[in-house]
């Protein structure tokens, strides 16, 4: 039925992540187990006749229903992951079932093809072509991975200098899943030395390990320490000796030695000779600690390359040559190579000449190998290969050819180089035995795994001469030490992971968005990529760190000038003055002092008697110069600042009028109004009276009648305009006669007198006038109160006998003034 | 407004110890005191004022002026540009005192009149050349003074018909908001400032 295959497929759907099982094995088990526990319920199930049967039962049929509901939900989701379209709820059995044939063939495929390459059986078409075409040394530009200049088919000939060419190709396996012992990058645990049996030995083999204040262990002492120490280059090799010039590569033997079983007879042949010339071929980009690619031994009748990937675990026997005291072993540059053989091959050296030390001790102006190969063999190297992935098998021509030259000229480059060291030393062997010091101070360099430590993003850090805040010094840590960590668990160079400057880029822009980091890169890394999420929470959790401003290193350079330090020094406080004595008040002031009052001196300029450009003095011109001058002189400047000040005091005065309007008004509404001194201001208000127009008496009259009441009215009715107020304190102050320019005429208001008597006594009567006027124009208010006057009057005039009683009672005044008129 | 100058002429430099500091005498401009006394910053004539009961030393030196626009201050202004939210002005003279270099100044539109502010229409109330008076409203820029005109006396003083060219007769204030060119009779609108006529003040001058 087809629930076993549902089984099948949620078992190996389970499979990529294994769970909480602690191996495939147990998991496999595991799951076999519950298979046969579900094929075992499946056969429980009723089929045929008696399935028929059963199913005429609603609640089995309902059972059945709900259940295989579920088991197609399940399927579904796992279809989903597959990518497999269709939605299986919803098909026909058949139909069901080649969905879920598909998604087993597509995952069994996925499978096998994933064991196929860790196994490194698969073979992918592409890296053969790629490689086929290295073979016919048809460089054509075609594949992109290719990064060969244009005229890269004659390398060695054309362009010996140019730059170094990338020679990599697409797909290479990864030599690490061939190695029969796993790469240990674990960070905690040292690098032990594989050695197992150490030939040519003063001292039985034995692998102390060296421990630390806490007991742990460091590191592991080299086992050849003993024998280096004691070792001591024979005679033969300090003597001068007449080299002959190398054979050309073609002429002599060459052998790529791949196969364990070769080794032994390889062995035998090397023994025969005095010297050996080796170099080392690394590779670095696609591993966390390194692996040793090729080894490069040269005699001097023939050339060997052993394939070090291939031979990983067997190449230790070339010990017996390699630390064998009798023959020399020529390196150029063996600081590296010695502790990459070590870690391995588990091969060590002594007895060792290094072409690079004894280039220092001649003072050559370069000590690279490619002009040591000039210099002394006039052959011109071809170093572009340097860089090329050496991890290529099987090897193109051109890298063995390249790889072969390397060591092939050693041999009678350094015995050239020994005689120059003679000649240098005066026939003596001690420059000679110098090189041979240091050489063997190399070969006792010891391998030891990359270690980090907090703060060893910090010299990448100081190289970049950036300037980082807290933030950004927090994040790059994390990220260094995240890099550091998938390194070694991917087995992928820091540089491949996340290269330095991108490093630095991300932790400087602290980018918010993850499309932010991916913008930091370019080209994007493909673990970067893979693990965006977790570089973007450490960016975030360095972006909730709080600021603090980066603390720039002050640049220490000495200054010379004394001047700044003495203020820069924090004694300098000259506002400082607790240390003065007592207060003085005797000393000599500019005012009690001696006083020199500069007298003010008009200097006459004397005038020349006789000028050449003298004009007649009477001309008309300056006349009319003389006119205009003194036109202008007589002109007066008023500038509106001083027009302003002029109306300060108009201002103040209005206030206090206002103020007073306002007490009068309150007054005036009481509903019993102040009674008034008999008499009071009658005999004033008459003289003024006669000299209003004649028209306006009425008003007047009104307002002296109630004047008679109430003394204040007027001034309140009064005070409704500007133009009032200026008249009102004419006699005051002159200036406020013309608050509004009227010279030109434009205003048709009638001119006040300008000369009225100041003595004259208060000239209430005058402002009534005015007030007709701008009453018309006014505001409400002031309507309101020229309403109540217009009643007044129309009761006074035109009701005098109606009215009787009001008229007793204003009866004084109002008599007075009609007398009067 | 009771200031004595003082007739004698004094020169100091700076630094130099100008006389005794106590309660009635006060250091002013160009000097500062210290541990009792008085002493000049510039170079400059000594002037002593009369006011309120004490001394004001002060030290003016020529060629160099120091008067700041200070917020209350009446400035008077010309305008220099005008928009439907302020007015760009540059400030004249800070008082009485005419400045060397202007300051800039702006008028915001709610700033032109107290009442009905958001009636306000700037070209009504200012037009670019205009002569106003102003008062310094708290400095929020920098580089730019707040003016306000919500006052009666203050705003346009001097105006030119914006058609009658540069060499107009300036206009004569015929209302609160307008004024009138004495020669064309023409009228444009204007926050007109309330003060005293020239006229009167010159009459006034000659009088004496």
């Amino acid at each position: 039925m087809s629930s076993e295959v549902i089984e099948g497929s949620k078992n190996e759907k389970k499979s990529t992540p294994i769970g909480k099982f602690p191996s495939v094995n147990d998991f496999v088990k595991n799951g076999l187990a519950e298979i046969m526990v579900t094929t075992k319920a499946v056969n429980a199930f009723p089929s045929g006749s008696a399935r028929d049967f059963y199913s005429t039962f609603p609640t089995f049929e309902q059972v059945i229903e709900t259940q295989k509901d579920r088991i197609l939900g399940i399927i579904s989701h796992v279809l989903k992951k597959e990518n497999i379209k269709g939605n299986i709820q919803r098909r026909q059995p058949d139909e069901q079932f080649e969905m879920i044939l598909e998604c087993n063939d597509l995952m069994l495929e996925r499978i096998n093809t994933n064991l196929d390459e860790i196994s490194g059986i698969r073979k992918n078409p592409e890296t053969i072509l790629i490689e086929s075409k290295i073979a016919s040394n048809s460089l054509v530009d075609k594949a992109g991975s290719w990064n060969i200049n244009k005229n890269g088919s004659q390398p060695s000939t054309s362009s010996p200098y140019s730059s170094a060419r990338l020679l990599t190709a697409k797909n290479i396996p990864r030599p690490q899943f061939s190695f029969k012992v796993p790469v240990d990058n674990s960070r905690l645990t040292p690098f032990v030395p594989r050695i197992k049996d150490k030939p040519n030995s003063l001292k039985p083999l034995a692998i102390l390990p060296e421990y630390d204040e806490d007991g742990t262990v460091v590191s592991y002492i080299h086992p050849y320490e003993f024998e280096l120490l004691k070792f001591e280059p024979s005679e033969e090799f300090l003597k001068k000796t007449s080299p002959e010039f190398p054979k050309k590569l073609e002429e002599v033997g060459f052998e790529l030695v791949s196969k364990a079983s070769k080794l032994p007879e390889i062995l035998k042949e090397l023994k025969e000779h005095k010297m050996l010339a080796i170099d080392v071929e690394h590779h670095s980009y696609r591993t966390f600690q390194g692996i040793t690619c090729l080894l490069q031994v040269s005699t001097p009748v023939k050339d060997y390359i052993f394939d070090t990937i291939e031979l990983r675990e067997d190449l230790h026997v070339l010990n017996e040559v390699f630390t064998d005291t009798k023959i020399l072993k020529i390196f150029h540059g063996a600081d590296m190579d010695i502790e990459w053989l070590q870690r391995d091959l588990s091969l060590y050296i002594v007895n060792m000449f290094d072409t690079h030390q004894a280039a220092k001790l001649l003072n050559l102006s370069r000590l690279s190998l490619s002009f040591l190969l000039k210099h002394y063999c006039n052959v011109e190297a071809d170093k572009t290969f340097q860089l090329a992935d050496w991890r290529i098998r099987p090897l193109p021509e051109e890298l063995i050819k390249y790889a072969r030259q390397d060591t092939h000229y050693l041999i009678y480059m350094y015995k050239m180089i020994t005689n120059d060291l003679l000649e240098q030393g005066n026939n003596k062997p001690n420059l000679l035995k110098a090189v041979f010091q240091q050489s063997t101070e190399v070969c006792k360099k010891r391998y030891i795994k990359p270690v980090i430590r907090d703060e060893s993003h910090l010299d990448i850090f100081r190289k970049s001469k950036r300037v980082f805040d807290n933030r950004q010094l927090f994040a790059l840590k994390e990220i260094f030490h995240w890099r550091d960590i998938l390194a070694r668990q991917e087995d992928e160079s820091c540089g491949y992971i996340l290269p330095n400057h991108m490093m630095l880029q991300i932790a400087e822009s602290l980018p918010r968005e993850m499309q932010g980091i991916l913008a930091c890169c370019n080209p994007i890394p493909p673990l970067v990529r893979q693990s965006l999420h977790s570089i973007h929470q450490i960016i975030l959790k360095a972006r909730e760190q709080p600021l603090v401003k980066p603390i720039v290193q002050e640049q220490i350079v000495h200054r010379t000038s004394t001047r700044s330090n003495e203020y820069s020094n924090k004694l300098y406080c000259p506002h400082d003055l607790t240390h003065c004595s007592e207060f003085r008040d005797d000393l000599p002031t500019l005012f009690n002092g001696k006083e020199e009052t500069v007298t003010k001196t008009s200097f006459k300029l004397p005038k020349p008697a006789l000028s050449v450009f003298e004009t007649p003095e009477n001309s008309e011109d300056e006349e009319h110069v003389k006119e205009k001058l003194d036109k202008l002189s007589k002109v007066i400047f008023v500038s509106p600042y001083e027009r302003y000040q002029a109306m300060i005091p108009l201002i103040e005065k209005e206030k206090l009028e206002e103020a007073k309007r306002l007490e009068t008004e309150n007054s005036f509404k009481l509903l019993c109004p102040i009674k008034p001194e008999p008499g009071t201001d009658d005999t004033l208000t008459k003289p003024e009276s006669a000299e209003d127009d004649p028209y306006k008496l009425p008003m007047k009259q009104q307002l002296k009648r109630k004047r008679g009441q109430d003394e204040e009215i007027p001034q309140a009715n009064g005070e409704s305009s500007d133009q009032q107020d200026s008249k009102k304190f004419k006699d005051g102050e002159p200036v406020l006669q013309n608050i509004r320019p009227k010279k030109k005429g434009f205003r048709n208001k009638p001119n006040k007198k300008p000369n009225q008597n100041s003595n004259e006594p208060i000239a209430n009567f005058d402002y009534k006038n005015a007030n007709l006027n701008m009453f018309k124009g006014g505001s409400k208010k002031v309507q309101g109160t020229q309403l109540k006057n217009g009643r007044f009057q129309a009761r006074s005039y035109g009701n005098k006998a109606t009215n009787k009683k009001f008229n007793k009672l204003l009866n004084t005044v109002s008599n007075a003034s009609n007398k009067k008129k | 407004m009771q200031e004595v100058e003082d007739s004698k002429t004094l020169i100091c430099l700076p630094g130099q110890r100008i006389c005794l500091s106590d309660e009635s005498t006060i250091a002013g401009q160009g000097t500062y005191e210290r541990q009792g006394y008085i002493y000049a910053t510039v170079m400059g004539t000594v002037t002593t004022r009369e006011k309120d009961n004490s001394r004001f030393i002060e030290v003016k030196c020529y060629g160099q002026q120091t008067i700041v626009p200070l917020t209350g201050d009446v400035v008077t202004a010309r305008i220099l540009q005008v928009n439907q939210r302020f007015a760009k002005c540059s400030i004249i003279s800070i008082g009485e005192h005419i400045l060397e270099r202007n300051y800039r100044g702006l008028l915001r539109r709610e700033d032109v009149r107290a009442t009905e502010k958001d009636r306000i229409e700037m070209y009504k109330c200012f037009r670019p050349g205009d002569i106003i008076l102003a008062r310094i409203l708290p400095q929020i820029e920098l580089s730019c003074y707040q003016l306000t005109t919500a006052e009666n006396e203050l705003g346009v003083v001097v105006a030119v018909a914006s058609d009658a060219g540069v060499y107009g007769a300036p206009m004569v204030p015929i209302s609160w908001t307008d004024m009138q060119c004495p020669e064309t009779l023409v009228k444009e609108p204007r926050k007109v400032a309330k003060i005293v006529a020239e006229s009167t003040i010159k009459e006034e001058v000659i009088d004496k």
